[in-house]
């Protein structure tokens, strides 16, 4: 499955168009990331591509297959999404919660669940690992465990895309790096993952493509080692990060963003950390893995836009 | 035991990938759509998980009809203001348990012997002389039943619209409807006067017509003003409902200033067809209540499940492969119908909408049809409940009305309610 947004022109007003020229995709095993300062766009692009918002300009494809144009119906047995924030109105067990997610397998408005659906639901429970959750209303449990629920309610779907709408928000840093880790999971597992983030770490983090969108210059996609750069950075923060690589005692590499604290001449600068023996610090940025020039994108692939099925 | 031959994360290759990347099926002993495979659970251990939160479900339903199966049966000899002793001597005519289980064997004899024919019916005389109170209870019956019908009538509406809306405060009378009733008994007084309380037929026609006109206003309206093309705006409707209540509110106290006048006997009467001091019990009536519960309840029963997405925001219910305007449109109709209904049959009662709901998400759940299940039990409950209350209380003329009680027994509760969700009061 592999999602294919081309020329796309989004936003409000179609005399103003908010972004337009989005080039990018996402596949199957991949995550790709969606970095930029605040309101330009970003949820905008999401909201366009489930059907929420309009797309002014290019297309959005699934397998050549017009997105705009699905039914609610087929949409939600393809993508599932992913809320930043979420109400909590009443007092709803986790489990019901999660079992919303198999409405989409219902096709009559009167369908109800299956044994299959329960078993579907405390599997997705098991796999999130808060089985144990199951029977505790939503409104009283962790916004980490809150966040796991709606993750295993995206999955109940049974879709091929989740579609994450900055999943760390409001989130401790240890339930962040749980959220991390199970979206690394779900793309080894074969998933395709559209993030909404802030933190340009997470897609160093994931292993992912990058679109980056700026103000006022066009979008960059490519991989988080060709687009998160120094200069691509001071253009969509308007701030200094320095790029340091380590190596795990795992023995993955990781790269994360350092940002740099105002001028040389406004203070001393802090002594450098002795090396320990467990990690492997370098304060210069390495050079990509696959040695492209900085900002250079990934071109998108060509995929004809196939006649509209019937739905 | 749980099964643990789970395939996910690194057991997929590289070739796996592909396969998925190109579109095409992964092999066979990957069953499920989106790469990741669970069998982590058993059927069995699900089944067994889920049978358990279906006893608790069904023990509450067993209690609570066993405590509706009490009521209703001790509720059958207390006739209230409908007893024959009390218009002239202040004493109410009731029957104790013993007689109300004759009339009952009675009743079931006489249908027997209609049905089979291998004995003949006691004749009336007969029963005059030996079941005191055979017609009363039978009558009685009939007054229950509407009360039971209406209470899950209100109960049910009330828990549409806080799902609608989540909004624990939120009414079913937002959309206008119970307006309409008010003004179709205003105006069949203004036209027929003190002779408006014999006019069943014309009652019927003169509330649910204008209930029913008001409705089509707000949706037309409401229609209109969301834009051509564009999906109902909820938000709208309820404006356009509040309008249209408020119009229909000057109308009634224009008639009632200059119509009526100081003349208090039309007041006396609409006052009295508004809180159904005398409950209709006639073919007519049931065939109307029976209507009305039909084309609103069914369809509720049958989207139970579906209406869970209520709780999601508008964003997610479509994500779900919902339409969220139409999940939406059928509950808020379905809501209003059902209170336009209740308040024709049973009269004016306020606050079961609003509490019912309450008690019954705290001791049933609130997954949809747990509350569902809930607000049945309950609501016929305290409606009848209320009732007896209602017909014990020593009262001139024909009686309280029932509304009034339910406003001093729900009132506790509500203070009850309250002060044990106060920490988690949104």
């Amino acid at each position: 499955m592999q999602l294919i947004v081309r020329d796309a022109a989004i936003g409000y007003d179609r005399n103003r168009p908010l972004q337009s020229n989005i080039n990018f995709s996402v596949a199957s095993g991949e995550v790709c990331c969606i970095l930029g300062p605040n309101g330009c766009g970003k949820s905008t692009l999401v909201k366009t591509i489930i059907g929420l918002g309009d797309l002014f300009e290019g297309a959005i494809t699934v397998d050549g297959s017009d997105v705009t144009k699905w039914s609610a119906a087929r949409l939600s047995d393809t993508i599932a999404y992913v809320a930043q924030r979420h109400n909590q109105p009443f007092p709803y067990l986790v489990k019901d919660i999660v079992m919303l997610g198999r409405i989409n397998k219902m096709r009559s408005a009167s369908g109800q669940p299956t044994r299959k659906d329960y078993n579907v639901v405390e599997n997705v429970l098991d796999e999130m690992g808060i089985l144990h959750l199951r029977d505790e209303p939503y409104n009283d449990i962790s916004g980490g465990e809150l966040q796991m629920v709606m993750f295993a309610r995206a999955l109940a779907q049974e879709p091929a895309m989740l579609i994450l709408d900055e999943p760390t928000a409001a989130l401790d840093y240890g339930n962040a790096v749980r959220v991390i880790e199970k979206i690394r999971q779900l793309r080894r597992s074969g998933y395709a993952v559209l993030m909404i983030t802030h933190n340009p770490d997470h897609a160093f983090m994931t292993g992912a493509n990058v679109a980056l969108f700026t103000r006022n210059k066009p979008m960059r996609f490519g991989s988080a080692y060709q687009i998160i750069t120094r200069e691509n950075i001071q253009d969509a923060y308007g701030i200094n990060v320095k790029l340091v690589e380590f190596t795990h005692d795992n023995q993955e590499v990781m790269r994360m963003c350092a940002p740099e604290f105002g001028g040389a001449e406004e203070e001393e600068p802090a002594a450098e950390p002795a090396a320990t023996s467990d990690s492997a610090a370098t304060c210069e940025p390495a050079a990509a893995p696959e040695a492209e020039a900085a900002g250079a994108p990934t071109p998108v692939p060509e995929q004809p836009i196939r006649e509209q099925e019937s739905n | 035991m749980a099964s643990r031959t789970s395939i996910s994360g690194g057991q997929f290759t590289a070739v796996d990938i592909a396969r998925l990347r190109n579109g095409r099926p992964l092999p066979a002993r990957a069953k499920t759509g989106g790469a990741m495979v669970w069998h982590r659970r058993s059927m069995k251990e699900t089944n067994r998980a889920f049978s358990a939160d279906k006893r608790a479900t069904a023990a509450r339903v067993i209690i609570s009809v066993f405590a509706l199966l009490v009521l209703f049966y001790f509720s059958l000899g207390i006739m209230g203001a409908m007893g024959e002793d009390y218009a002239y001597s202040q004493r109410y005519a009731y029957y104790n348990p013993v007689e109300v289980f004759n009339a009952l064997v009675e009743h079931g004899y006489n249908a027997l012997a209609s049905i089979t024919r291998l004995w003949s019916q006691h004749d009336n005389t007969w029963i005059q002389e030996n079941v005191p109170g055979y017609w009363a209870i039978e009558n009685r019956a009939g007054v229950l039943g509407v009360t039971l019908l209406c209470g899950i009538l209100l109960s049910v509406a009330g828990m549409l619209y806080q799902n609608v809306f989540k909004n624990p405060l939120a009414g079913p009378g937002m959309l206008g409807a119970s307006s309409g009733v008010s003004l179709g008994i205003i105006l069949l007084v203004a036209l027929y006067g003190t002779v408006a309380l014999d006019m069943v037929k014309e009652r019927y026609l003169f509330c649910y017509g204008f209930g029913a006109l008001i409705l089509l206003l707000v949706l037309v309206a409401g229609k209109k003003l969301s834009g051509k093309g564009k999906p109902f705006d909820i938000i709208t409707m309820l404006l356009i409902g509040s309008i249209i209540g408020q119009l229909a509110g000057f109308v009634q106290q224009y008639v009632v200033m200059f119509v009526f006048g100081s003349d208090e006997t039309f007041q006396n009467t609409v006052l009295e067809l508004q809180q159904m001091l005398t409950i209709d019990t006639s073919a007519l009536s049931w065939a109307c209540l029976g209507v009305a519960f039909a084309i609103s309840f069914i369809p509720v029963y049958l989207m139970r499940f579906r209406m869970n997405a209520l709780a999601f925001e508008e964003d997610d219910i479509r994500l779900f492969g919902v339409n969220s305007t139409r999940l939406r449109g059928v509950a808020l109709l379905s809501g209003a119908i059902m209170l336009l209904a209740a308040q024709i049959h049973t009269g004016t009662v306020g606050m079961v909408s609003m509490i019912v709901p309450f008690m019954s998400r705290s001791w049933f759940g609130c997954e949809f049809s747990k509350q569902l299940t809930g607000n049945i039990c309950i609501g016929t409950l305290l409606l009848l409940l209320c009732r007896d209350i209602t017909d014990l209380i020593p009262f001139v003329g024909d009686g309280l009305g029932i509304g009034v009680i339910v406003q001093v027994v729900a009132m506790p509760l509500f203070v009850v309610i309250m002060a044990k969700h106060l920490n988690s009061w949104e």
